[in-house]
Order: C-alpha cells, then sequence, then structure tokens
C-alpha cells in the first residue's frame, strides 16, 4: 500500500504543473488582448479625432474656395467699380476667416501627437500648400488695398474725385479687377487644388494606417485566439493522456498487488501446511512432541492438569519380526482407535513411534482420568489384526498430575515421565506407574 | 465524463483552426487593389526628375500602388522612351505616366499600350494629336508664361511709358518653350494694350465730361460724389468708350489670342470661361485647357509693341549669354528680360552683370539652380516662375490610381458605360518667386520637397 501512495503523489504533479501553466497563459493571454484593444482604441480615437480636425478644414478650404470663386465670377458685384471693390472686400474677409478657422483647426491636428509618419508628412505638405494659398490671398488683399488708397480720405495716395489721379486709379482698379479670373485660373487655382489633394490624400493615408492597425490588431487577437486555442488543445490532451496514463499504471499497481496478495496467501498457506506437518505425526495423523511442547510451554507455569504417556512394550521386535511396513500399520490402528475412543476426553499425541501421550481434558478429574488412562493402556494392550496377523503387546504407562509450578519446560516433564516409565519398563512392563510430587 | 472532455476538446480545436484560416486570409482581403504604375521620366536636370520621382515614389508607399520610374538617357533619341513603353505593355501595367521627349513620335507607340489596356497619362510634357490620353499632369505653361508677363507688366508700367521687354527663349520646337513665350506674349500685349487703350479711353472721356460740364462742377458732399464716380464709370461703359472697354474685358480673356479673333469671338470665349470657372475647379481646368491649345493654332506669333526681340538660345547658357547682350546694346528701352528655362535664365543674369545693368533691366526666369537663386539673392533675378516636380510625380500617380479605381468602381456599378470624371489637365502650378517671398515655408518646400521627409525617409537618402 505505501508503495501505492508513492506513485499517486507523483503522478498529481504533472496535473499542478499543467494547471498553473494553463492559468498563467491564460493571464498573460488576457494582458496581451486587453493591450491590443486598448490600442486599436486610441488608434481609433486619435484618427477620429484627426479626420475630423482635417474634414472641417477641408470644409472650410471649399468655403474659401468657394468664395474665390464667387470673387472670380462676380457674384453679388453692383455695377460700379467702387460696388466690386466693397463686394470683393467683403469676400476676403470671409475668406480670411475661413483660413482662420483652418489654420486653428490645423493646429488642433497637430497638437494630437503622435501621427503616422505619411500621414503627417503629407499633412504638412497640404499645410504649406494651404499657407500659399493664404499667402496669395493676403498678396492680393495688399494689392487691393494700395490700388483702393485714393479713394479713402486722409490717405497720402488720395485724389479728389474727377481729378486725373482719381481716374488713373479708377482705372488701374479696374484693370487689376479684370485680372482677376487669370490670377485664380493660373495663381490660385493650382495652390488651392495641391492644398485639397493633399488634405485629401492626409485623410486617407490616415485612414488608412489605422484601418492597417486595426487589422493588424485583429490579426494579433486571432492569432493570439489561435494560440490560446492550441495551447488549451494541447494542455487539455496532456491532462488526457496524463490521466490515461495514470489510470493505466494505477491499474497495473491494482493487478501487481492482487497477485502479490495471491502469492503472500499462497505463501501462508503453504507455511501453515508446513507448521502442520512440523506439529504432526505424518504415520498417525496425530500431533507430535513438537506439537505437544508448543501446547504445554505456557500452561507449565500456572496450571494443573493431569497426563499420562504410553509405550508399547517391545515394540521393536514386531518391526524386526514383520517389517516396518507392518509396524506402521499396527501403529496407525492404535492411533486410530485411541483418537475414536477417547479423542474427546484428551488431547491426543504421537510423541515417538510407538510411543503415545494423552494431555486430559480440564473437565476430567483425576479419578476419571486414572480411569482413562487404564482405559486407554488396555485399548493398546488388547490384540489388533494387521495384515491378516493378529498380534498383541503389553503397555507401560506414567501418569503425572501436574501441579502449576512443577516444571520449568515442558523437557523436564517428559524427563520425569520417562523415569518412571522407565521404572515400570524394569519391573517387567504392563504396569502404570505414577509420577510422584514431592 | 471522458467523452465529454474529449468532445469539448475537439470543439476548441476546430475553433482554433478555423480562428487561424481566417487569419490566413486576412491579408489578402485589403479593400485597396495594387495598381501597377509605369512613370518614364526624361534624364536632362537631374534635380528636377529626382524630385518628380521622389513625388510619384511617395505616392506610390502612401497610397499603396506598385510604382516603377525609368527615365531616358538620351532627350533626342525617342526609341529610347518607345522601349520603355514596350516594357510597361510587357510588364501588363495598368498605367503609364510619361513625360514624352517629343510631341508627336511616341503616337504610335503609346496607341500600342493604349490598346493593350493601359491608361494614358502626361506629366511635365504633353503629347499632341494623340486622343487617348487621359490627362496630363504638370504645369500650364501658358499660364506660367502669364503670370510671368503680370510681373513683367507691373515691371514695365513702373519703368516708364516708353519701356518694353524681351525674350530669350531655350527652344524653338520644344512645345513647353513654346507655351511659355506665347502666354507671356499674350498676355503682356493684352494688359499693356488694354492699359494704352483705357489712357486713351479715360482721356476722351475726361475731355467729354469737361465739354458736357463746361469744367467746373464741384460737388462737396461725399455721396455726391460717390453718385458722380458711379455715373461717370457706366458711362464709360456704356456709352462714353464701348471700344476701349470691350476690348479690355476682350483681352482679359486671356487664354484667347488678343487682337487675332474678333472681339465678339473674345468674349465669346470669356463667357464660357465664367460659368465654367463657377461650376468647380474641375470645369475650369477643362474650359481652361482647351482655349490653352487653341492659341497656337490660330495666333502665329503675336509680336505686339510690347515686345521689343525674341531670340532663342537653343538651351546653352553662353548663347543666351550672348544674345542678351545684343538685346541689351540693341534695345536701350528693353527694362525686363523673360527667360524661359534654366540655362536661358543664368545666360540673361550673367549678360546683365556682365553690362552692369543690375536693377536696371529686371530679369524674369524659370526654374531654380543654385546659380540662380544666388543671382535671385544678389538681385540680379528680379523673379523666377518656379515649378514643382514633386508634385507632378504625385499628382501623376494620385490622379492616375484614382482614375484606375473609379474605372473598377463603374464596372462594378449599375452604369458601367460611364467614364470617370478626372480633369483632362491638371496645373501643378508655377510659383512667381521673388527675393522677398523665397523665404515662405510654401516656396522653400517647392525648392526641397523633402523638408518634411519622416526621419527614416531622410536616413535613407
Amino acid at each position: 500500500m505505501a508503495v501505492n501512495e508513492k506513485k499517486k503523489a507523483y503522478s498529481s504533479r504533472p496535473f499542478l504543473f499543467a494547471m498553473l501553466a494553463l492559468a498563467l497563459i491564460s493571464v498573460l493571454n488576457m494582458v496581451f488582448v486587453y493591450y491590443t484593444y486598448k490600442d486599436t482604441r486610441d488608434t481609433f480615437t486619435m484618427t477620429s479625432a484627426e479626420m475630423h480636425h482635417i474634414n472641417t478644414a477641408d470644409g472650410h478650404l471649399n468655403a474659401a474656395n468657394a468664395a474665390v470663386l464667387r470673387i472670380v465670377g462676380g457674384v453679388g458685384d453692383g455695377p460700379t467699380i467702387q460696388s466690386k471693390i466693397g463686394s470683393l472686400r467683403g469676400k476676403m474677409a470671409e475668406i480670411h476667416s475661413h483660413f482662420e478657422t483652418i489654420d486653428y483647426e490645423l493646429n488642433e491636428y497637430e497638437k494630437l501627437g503622435e501621427h503616422d509618419g505619411q500621414a503627417y508628412k503629407r499633412f504638412q505638405h497640404a499645410r504649406a500648400y494651404v499657407n500659399a494659398y493664404h499667402n496669395k490671398m493676403f498678396e492680393y488683399q495688399d494689392r487691393l488695398n494700395s490700388l483702393t488708397a485714393f479713394l479713402t480720405e486722409g490717405s497720402p495716395a488720395y485724389a479728389e474725385p474727377g481729378s486725373d489721379a482719381y481716374v488713373e486709379g479708377l482705372q488701374n482698379l479696374e484693370q487689376f479687377y479684370d485680372q482677376i479670373p487669370d490670377i485664380y485660373t493660373q495663381e490660385i487655382q493650382p495652390v488651392q487644388n495641391s492644398a485639397e489633394r493633399m488634405m485629401i490624400a492626409a485623410i486617407s493615408i490616415g485612414t488608412a494606417a489605422a484601418d492597417r492597425q486595426a487589422e493588424r490588431s485583429v490579426r494579433i487577437l486571432y492569432f493570439t485566439i489561435g494560440v490560446m486555442g492550441l495551447i488549451l488543445i494541447a494542455g487539455e490532451l496532456t491532462l488526457f493522456f496524463i490521466a490515461r496514463y495514470t489510470r493505466r499504471a494505477n491499474e497495473e499497481i491494482d493487478r501487481k498487488n492482487a497477485q502479490f496478495a495471491e502469492a503472500s496467501s499462497k505463501l501462508m498457506r503453504s507455511r501453515e501446511k508446513m507448521e502442520d506437518i512440523a506439529v504432526t505425526n505424518i504415520l498417525t495423523g496425530m500431533k507430535n512432541r513438537y506439537a505437544l511442547d508448543q501446547d504445554l510451554a505456557d500452561r507449565l507455569a500456572n496450571e494443573q492438569f493431569n497426563i499420562a504417556v504410553f509405550d508399547m512394550d517391545n515394540f521393536r521386535s514386531i518391526n524386526d519380526m514383520y517389517g516396518y511396513d507392518f509396524g506402521d500399520e499396527y501403529l496407525s490402528l492404535v492411533a486410530e482407535r485411541l483418537r475414536t475412543e477417547f479423542g474427546q476426553h484428551a488431547e491426543l499425541y504421537n510423541i515417538t513411534g510407538n510411543e503415545f501421550c494423552a494431555v486430559f481434558n480440564r473437565e476430567v478429574s483425576d479419578s476419571q482420568a486414572l480411569h482413562y488412562v487404564e482405559g486407554i493402556a488396555a485399548a493398546m494392550s488388547s490384540p489388533y489384526t494387521v495384515f491378516n496377523l493378529t498380534v498383541q503387546l503389553s503397555v507401560s504407562a506414567s501418569t503425572y498430575h501436574y501441579v502449576a509450578g512443577d516444571c520449568l519446560n515442558v523437557n523436564s516433564l517428559l524427563v520425569k515421565m520417562d523415569n518412571a516409565m522407565r521404572n515400570a519398563k524394569r519391573q517387567g512392563g504392563g504396569q502404570i506407574h505414577q509420577v510422584m510430587n514431592i | 465524463m471522458r467523452t465529454g472532455k474529449l468532445k469539448r476538446m475537439a470543439a476548441c480545436g476546430v475553433a482554433a483552426v478555423t480562428a487561424l484560416l481566417s487569419l490566413s486570409g486576412c491579408g489578402s482581403s485589403d479593400g485597396r487593389k495594387k495598381y501597377k504604375i509605369y512613370v518614364i521620366g526624361q534624364t536632362q536636370n537631374m534635380q528636377f526628375w529626382n524630385d518628380l520621382e521622389a513625388g510619384a515614389m511617395d505616392a506610390a508607399e502612401e497610397l499603396g500602388y506598385e510604382v516603377t520610374y525609368d527615365a531616358s538617357a538620351d532627350i533626342t533619341k525617342t526609341s529610347e522612351q518607345a522601349d520603355l513603353i514596350d516594357k510597361a505593355i510587357e510588364g501588363k501595367y495598368d498605367a503609364i505616366c510619361i513625360a514624352p521627349d517629343h510631341a508627336t513620335a511616341l503616337n504610335d507607340k503609346l496607341s500600342d499600350a493604349y490598346n493593350a489596356g493601359i491608361k494614358i497619362f502626361t506629366i511635365d510634357a504633353d503629347v499632341t494629336n494623340f486622343e487617348n490620353r487621359v490627362s496630363y499632369i504638370g504645369t500650364a505653361n501658358t499660364s506660367a508664361g502669364s503670370i510671368a508677363a503680370r510681373e513683367a507688366a507691373e515691371l514695365l508700367m513702373a519703368a516708364g511709358p516708353d519701356a518694353k521687354a524681351a525674350i530669350v527663349c531655350h527652344s524653338e520646337s520644344a512645345s513647353s518653350a513654346q507655351e511659355r513665350v506665347l502666354g507671356f506674349q499674350r498676355s503682356l500685349n493684352g494688359i499693356m494694350a488694354a492699359q494704352a487703350q483705357a489712357k486713351a479711353a479715360q482721356e476722351a472721356a475726361q475731355k467729354a465730361q469737361k465739354a458736357q460740364n463746361g469744367g467746373g462742377d464741384e460737388q462737396d458732399e461725399d455721396d455726391q460724389e460717390g453718385q458722380e464716380g458711379q455715373e461717370g464709370q457706366e458711362g464709360q461703359q456704356g456709352e462714353g468708350a464701348p471700344a476701349g472697354l470691350d476690348g479690355q474685358q476682350g483681352q482679359q480673356g486671356e487664354g484667347a489670342p488678343a487682337g487675332q479673333q474678333g472681339q465678339q469671338g473674345q468674349q465669346g470665349q470669356q463667357g464660357e470661361g465664367a460659368p465654367a470657372g463657377l461650376g468647380g475647379p474641375q470645369g475650369q481646368q477643362g474650359a481652361g485647357a482647351p482655349a490653352g491649345q487653341g492659341g497656337p493654332q490660330g495666333a502665329g506669333a503675336p509680336q505686339a509693341d510690347f515686345i521689343a526681340e525674341t531670340v532663342y538660345c537653343n538651351g546653352t547658357r553662353i548663347d543666351a549669354q550672348e544674345m542678351a547682350a545684343e538685346i541689351i546694346k540693341k534695345h536701350p528701352e528693353v527694362k525686363v528680360l523673360y527667360a524661359t528655362n534654366e540655362n536661358s535664365t543664368v545666360g540673361v543674369c550673367m549678360a546683365v552683370k556682365e553690362a552692369n545693368m543690375e536693377g536696371k533691366i529686371s530679369v524674369i526666369g524659370f526654374n531654380s539652380n543654385q546659380q540662380e537663386i544666388d543671382d535671385l539673392r544678389a538681385g540680379v533675378l528680379t523673379g523666377t516662375m518656379l515649378q514643382s516636380p514633386y508634385n507632378m510625380g504625385y499628382f501623376g500617380i494620385f490622379y492616375s490610381g484614382q482614375y484606375l479605381s473609379d474605372l473598377d468602381t463603374i464596372a462594378k456599378s449599375d452604369n458601367p458605360d460611364r467614364k470617370p470624371t478626372i480633369p483632362p489637365s491638371v496645373d501643378t502650378g508655377a510659383m512667381y518667386v521673388t527675393s522677398d517671398n523665397i523665404d515662405k515655408p510654401d516656396i522653400q518646400l517647392l525648392l526641397n520637397p523633402y523638408m518634411y521627409d519622416t526621419e527614416a525617409e531622410k536616413k535613407d537618402q
């Protein structure tokens, strides 16, 4: 069992490791996904702000352009040069206010921080053209101012109406005014076109960059999910195989244990058998001298009991005369009869070949015991028919009324009884001698 | 329990594989198509073509097109550009942006390309008699000449009543040179003639007014003054000098040749121009180009009084210098010299310096090499017309890409026969640069289109 527990402790380690690894990867994954998401969100916020500013600027650029076109087309102009100039001034003011807004929006764009490199470059190009456009407007306003100075009372160039200078001034003004369509087509329109196209390009580059960024984020996200899935599969597969392996290993251990238990029980049984064999006389099936030794050893110190030893006189002559087989058969018949007739009153032992011992049960009284001793001796000394031959031998016996503490061990007890037996045999056999208590 | 787990695992696996598949599909589903555009340049004047190439490459990178730049090694051999067109046909390009070495010699080859399905755009210089060119993207040379003329007119008026201009042109055959001269001649003559006519008309009107009013009609109150002014002007327009004013308006039509066509014709042309202008910039460009093209056909060589002489130096500095020196000697009334390219500008400046006429004779030139910028800062060169080769490259790619993607959009739409609306010509502009405005950022950007390059791009260069 101890081996099995150790095995189980070992097999739980990969599970723990796999669990921790999965947890760690999950956390890393979540962090990664969060940052990807945050990055994407920031990009979109940035892009929408960028687009807002550039689109607003573009809108005002268009409005400024519309005002320029109204100048070119002479929309809202009165019939006189003065009214034309007034209308021109109004439109110029409108254009400047648009450019102020454009400037504001472009500054706001610039303040946004980290722009996409290409988009920012294009933005700067666009801004240069927006400024060029605005500069042109300033240039023409300056020219307009200098050309209209003669109309303003108090200015050094002021000319009295009707004077030559006045008429010449009107003439120059008229001429400038008539040049406006050409100035527009040749000088303003290319600059305005460049500014607007490059602004549009800056927007689309920024949007494309944001799209690329978003695409990259999505790709990272998919990749993460994919890797996560693969790791999950690998983890689950590993767990599955570990589990299966562990189950198999456990089954193997169980089988080994069962085999071991079987082997061990077999061993026990054979040991018991061996023990049986050791304490049994093989010939007669009765307990032997070792058994007697075992059975009595613990009782010597504090029990009293009756014990008797029987020996068939001159049994050697039977062996010598009829052979061992005959002797053996004779002894087994004797043992059979003793077991049948006295087995319930006493524990019977076959100490040596023709020597038997009876330890009487506790309920058998001393006198009864003597009676049974005589009975046993009589049974043994009665005639037996062995291999169709009737034989009869006299029996000597020694009895001992054992009192607790008489002997230190079984051996000394048997020595005492042997002495009594020797006395009986010396007096001619067929007698029962009592071991004397001193 | 175990089969449940197995099923879950299988589901996870399927999900992961799907995710990975859709991942690999992502790259190809980019909405923008990567058009292949072949840019064919020229080789003379390296900085100009480097800038043009840089503009084209910037647009390619920003807009996601595949752009190849190649240039002919020798401008006099049109066969080199023809070979490059063959390359474009072979490489199955979607569009060609070409700066043709010759206005007509490449037409057959370009027709081959057109028949192979390639859209043709011209940059910097245009082709003539080739109807399948989608758009010309470059300087409107007539306009550039006209801008120079307006500046020249100011200078002439300031210089005195008899002052005249002279032209040193770099080529008798190149269309760009011709247009720069024509634009200049026409506008200058137009403005100066209008000025003179207006003066005459003004004097006539004044005489008439004096005769009517008996001279001393002075009104003190301001509103009356204004009213009088208005009346006076109405009188001028309506009755007093119809010829003068109409003439002025007609010449203001400008793209149209002044003096060659009848006044009504000129008015008509202006009438066309203004509504188109109101209709939007594209319309304006559309209307502007034919007017410019129509000019040389109807015009011949309008030699008006205000241009003393037009000489052709064939592109070398020394010739330009010698011819300018001769003009200075021969025509003391010439106060403005107009040169039409880099070499002629530098040559004219050298002649002016040699004659010690700095500040007395103004020089208006073209383009901007280092010598010109030095002359500009030194005051020898009054002003120079700056083109934007970077924008030619950039917008060449920008518009051809837009045209191609519009074509694709239209092909997929309900009405696949429509034509994309791309202006037939895009003026990338010419800026009149003087020592006053040369340090402004927008002019600096024209001189150095790399000034806003990202750090990485600067490292590459």
